[in-house]
């Protein structure tokens, strides 16, 4: 990871990271912002250096974009630099996200809370069904996959096995399900 | 539960699946909704709706989970639980290639998020048993659908139509 990098000072390090947690659309609109801000604005990391933060970031078993802080924010700062970069980048959600639980809860008068449940509530049932209908679309046409995701469904449905234990045995069938694919992409 | 029981909870659900916050709905609707019963199907709903209209990564709604069961302290250990993993990304710079070329860990990640799928389909069905109460909720979930998936209308936007397409049925049936 050597690179010849401009200097980059706490200020800017939050200011870079808040601008990308103002960004809405997700995962790939705050790699946007980064990536122009500290490449194509600054030069002050190379690119290949971003992208192999990033492709750890998405091995982190968390937030990319969190793991991508972590990463960038030690490169520029050290461990004070990955505090900063991860405080620039979630500072706007979490003011956001608390301000509006908060409306909910006290701001909200009684009468429109009554009105949740036909509204709000059902429109956001229907944005997990298209998450899991868009993960789905993938996956659906391969047989192992398919076999996979319904039997968790139906030991979680039927079984009233526990989420997490049905996720792990879930991991564990995976080493020998997708064992030729793993294989595969080892060799790459 | 106590708040720190509530954190470890978070902790490792975050941790299972990898940081995605929708896959994280199946595990906080089994353990604090139907498990604990500390959180309502519908609290979790809206956390979940407060969490598409917000910027950033998608999986902070877990702070307005915590703050529905535990005041602000609740959604800060929230915030906490969710991020800390992402240090671990300071460890990995080093064993990257190796958990890369790694069958197992490979095989184990992806049947954990294939069984994921399942469970979140379990989730909504849950969910929807609880939200789903009158014809008037079952029209803005329909419309809330074909929205985003077919018409391809950006998820806040469809939210917020469905939301008013709700308010306008209710006014108009009484």
């Amino acid at each position: 990871m050597d690179t010849e990098s401009e200097p980059i000072g706490l200020v800017d390090l939050f200011r870079i990271f808040l601008l990308g947690g103002l960004t809405f659309g997700g995962g790939l609109a705050i790699i946007t912002v980064l990536e122009r801000e500290l490449i194509s604005k600054r030069r002050a990391i190379a690119r290949q250096d971003f992208l192999t933060y990033y492709a750890l970031a998405r091995v982190v078993p968390t937030g990319t974009q969190t793991a991508l802080a972590v990463s960038l924010g030690n490169h520029f700062a050290g461990f004070r630099g990955s505090v900063v970069a991860v405080a620039g980048l979630l500072t706007p959600v979490f003011v956001a996200t608390v301000a509006l639980t908060a409306l909910f809860t006290y701001g909200v008068a009684s009468g429109a809370r009554e009105l949740l449940p036909k509204t709000v509530l059902p429109a956001a049932l229907a944005l997990i069904v298209v998450g899991a209908v868009s993960m789905g679309r993938d996956l659906f046409g391969l047989k192992r996959e398919t076999l996979l995701a319904t039997t968790g469904f139906l030991a979680a449905l039927l079984l009233h096995v526990p989420p997490g234990l049905v996720l792990v045995l879930g991991g564990v069938a995976g080493i020998f399900l997708f064992r030729g694919e793993a294989r595969k992409e080892a060799k790459k | 539960m106590s708040i720190l029981a509530f954190a470890a909870w978070l902790f490792y659900f975050n941790l299972l699946t990898l940081g995605k916050g929708l896959l994280m709905i199946p595990l906080i609707q089994g353990h604090l909704v139907e498990g604990a019963q500390v959180l309502t199907g519908d609290q979790l709903l809206m956390a979940v709706a407060i969490g598409q209209v917000t910027p950033g990564p998608g999986n902070i709604y877990v702070a307005a989970v915590g703050y529905l069961i535990y005041g602000l302290p609740g959604a800060v250990v929230a915030l906490v639980a969710v991020v800390l993993p992402s240090f671990g990304a300071l460890a990995l710079t080093h064993g990257y290639q190796r958990l890369k070329t790694n069958r197992i860990a490979q095989g184990f990640f992806k049947g954990l998020t294939t069984t994921a799928l399942g469970l979140i389909f379990y989730s909504a069905l849950l969910l929807a048993r609880e939200a789903i109460t009158s014809g008037q909720a079952l029209a803005v979930l329909i419309l809330g659908f074909v929205l985003i998936q077919f018409v391809k209308v950006n998820p806040i936007l469809s939210l917020l139509a469905a939301s008013l397409f709700g308010l306008v049925l209710h006014f108009a049936l009484g």
